[in-house]
């Protein structure tokens, strides 16, 4: 066993916690402990997590700050989740509904591998031997690349983090900051020797390190037939798909190839467009301290003559339901569906019956004293909409933006 | 006013001296401490590790031994919070309507030291003396859970000959966390050398804290640096005085 800060690889060297290639998910790697005890002696690793997260959270703290009803917002949010996942099935029911009538194409999944087939199907169905792929937790989660690639489909992972970890044969080590452990160091080095024409003489510079990564993907967003995306959100009533994003190569995949999949666990769902403003609200604070994520896509289905003119939505179960229906080891356990026996582990597509759609006791949050009206919505007090901050500091004004 | 001494475990074994702290700045105060010899853990360990049905017994035991006293004061925001959050959700869960009703008597009225002295008895300054270069690490309990605030700085800011030293990234955890040591070995470790990084930059000669659990932890990997800084308890820094030592 090594000391601490001490006998670690040098600096560019990959983590001590080497990848297992091949695993598609973290199950089945080496206890945490086991892991732990290679990666807390490598000095590197622990210093660009230090340098980042203690970033990331003064931001993030900054930008919660300037919400003076942020917590209020957190609660609606809490509502609107546990009022959709009461009435899961009847919402899961109206997206397929509306995809369908928008032209697009709604398949259901049970597990992993039925999505990786799912996928792999169509991939193949549109001639295509790889795709493009916006980040996306849902894919990581089924393993999908390996599954392509066992297919002989190449899959090409296009959000700048996302590259670096694929680049460097590694694994992502954080839900939204998939590369959140690698330096710039680090990052040019795996440009250098694993990215195909990476320019020579390449410094580690980020904007330098940005227009390698931008050069090598710009090919692969215009010659690629098949794009692959999972969904921050999918909206019930109009069937249509939200990604939120930092770079625009998200909204490249989503819209330059003539086939699109997006894979979405069917937490996903949101009843309205009106739910969708509390969380693009909070999401973009929590996750990233931006007042607003630089790009939000949002479609519907398909739109002759415009983006993909082939939409395939894969709603993912994958132990879901099962989730649900536990009600010891949920996080609310008074917002479970009650007792209507278990639910059928092989939920692709709801019917009476084989769901848990038994009433739940509808879950009312201490803020919302008022509980529920009449039409299920919980009554909570709305956010306003732009709360704390003066409305017209976030408007333009005739002088230009930001104004004076 | 009549006030309960909960010691807790870890004090009473291993740092005794914080117990007698505790009553020597209370007694100072002009209150009457009783240290009611059947008191014994509070159940924490067990509830944490799930053992909740084992931590029952624990809960029932804590209310019959405090029951009657005005306050309930003891040196850890740790086993506090165990009392005045999680006994009432264990009653709860126990489905016992009389432990429910003990725990409602008693909970609301156990305090730890620091939020006792400035938010029950309005004091910050207790007469303290002590000459020493002083950094203050908020335990996570004492800071997430019980929200003590800057109760325990506002106490050692009162304190004659004090010179307080800011710690850089106070608020990250030290690596504790109870069984988190036990099972986590190498990341608890990890922790606690930045932790102690953090301390031996504010230069500081004593490294203080409202609970004994993390002192022991950090206190271990500053002693093994032969870093000669010392831990001390709040309690230990509040009962110093011109007079004594």
């Amino acid at each position: 066993m090594t000391a601490p800060g001490a006998g670690g690889p040098p600096p560019g060297a990959p983590p001590a916690s080497a990848p297992h290639p091949g695993m598609p998910t973290y199950l089945g790697m080496p206890p945490f402990p086991v892991a732990a005890r290679a990666a807390v002696a490598d000095s590197q690793l622990r210093a660009n997590l230090t340098h980042a997260t203690h970033t990331i959270r003064a931001k993030r703290a900054g930008a919660v700050a300037e919400l003076a009803d942020w917590e209020q917002l957190r609660q609606a949010a809490k509502a609107i989740k546990d009022h959709t996942l009461a009435h899961l099935d009847t919402y899961l029911l109206r997206l397929e509904a509306n995809v369908t009538r928008a032209g697009g194409h709604v398949h259901w999944a049970a597990d992993a591998d039925e999505a990786n087939a799912i996928v792999a199907g169509l991939v193949r169905s549109a001639g295509a031997d790889g795709v493009v792929k916006v980040k996306s937790m849902a894919t990581q989660e089924t393993g999908l690349n390996e599954a392509l690639a066992a297919d002989g489909i190449g899959a090409l992972e296009t959000d700048l983090a996302e590259l670096i970890v694929q680049l460097g044969h590694d694994r992502p080590s954080h839900i939204l900051v998939p590369a959140i452990h690698r330096n710039r160091a680090e990052i040019r080095e795996i440009f250098r020797t694993q990215m195909p024409g990476a320019p020579a003489g390449l410094t580690d510079d980020p904007p330098a390190l940005a227009a390698a990564a931008r050069a090598h993907l710009r090919q692969a967003f215009l010659s690629a037939s098949v794009g692959v995306s999972g969904a921050n959100f999918a909206i019930a009533e109009t069937g249509s798909m939200v990604v939120v994003e930092s770079e625009g190569n998200g909204r490249m995949c989503l819209t330059l190839p003539r086939t699109l999949i997006s894979v979405v666990g069917i937490e996903k769902i949101l009843p309205s467009w009106r739910d969708l403003e509390v969380f693009l609200a909070l999401l973009p604070r929590s996750s990233t301290a931006e007042r607003m994520n630089p790009y939000t896509s949002t479609w519907t289905g398909i739109t002759p003559g415009d983006g993909p003119q082939d939409f395939h939505l894969v709603l993912l179960d994958n132990g879901r339901t099962s989730a649900l229906a536990d009600q010891t080891g949920r996080q609310a356990p008074t917002t479970a569906p009650s007792s209507s026996g278990s639910p059928s582990p092989a939920s692709r597509r709801p019917s009476p019956g084989s769901w848990p759609t038994a009433p739940p006791p509808r879950p009312v949050p201490s803020s919302c004293r008022t509980g529920y009206r009449p039409d299920g919505w919980p009554r909570c007090p709305r956010p306003s909409r732009w709360p704390g901050t003066p409305r017209r500091s976030r408007r333009p004004n005739s002088t230009g933006w930001p104004g004076s | 006013m009549r006030i309960g001494l909960f010691v807790t475990c870890l004090t009473d074994t291993l740092f005794p001296g914080t117990g007698q702290a505790v009553v020597a700045v209370l007694e100072r105060l002009g209150h009457q401490v009783d240290f009611p010899a059947a008191q014994a853990c509070c159940g924490q360990m067990h509830f944490n590790t799930g053992y909740r049905r084992e931590a029952v017994p624990m809960a029932r035991g804590f209310t019959a031994a405090f029951a009657g006293y005005e306050a309930v004061v003891t040196p850890s925001a740790s086993c506090a919070s165990m009392v005045r959050e999680y006994f009432p959700a264990l009653a709860a869960q126990a489905r016992d309507p009389r432990l429910a009703r003990a725990v409602a008597e008693v909970a609301p009225r156990t305090y730890e030291l620091s939020v006792f002295l400035t938010g029950v008895l309005g004091v910050t300054d207790v007469g303290a003396y002590f000459p020493h270069r002083v950094t203050y690490h908020p335990s996570c309990h004492s800071l997430r859970m019980l929200q003590v605030g800057d109760a325990p700085l506002r106490l050692l800011r009162a304190v004659r000959g004090l010179d307080l030293a800011d710690l850089p990234d106070a608020e990250e955890c030290c690596g504790f966390g109870g069984t988190f040591a036990v099972k986590n070995p190498d990341v608890s470790a990890a922790i606690c050398a930045d932790k102690v990084a953090a301390v031996r930059q504010t230069g500081a000669e004593v490294l203080c804290a409202a609970d004994n659990s993390c002192l022991m932890h950090i206190g271990g990997a500053l002693d093994r640096q032969r870093s000669g800084v010392a831990v001390m308890h709040l309690a230990e820094i509040l009962a110093r005085t011109e007079d004594a030592r």
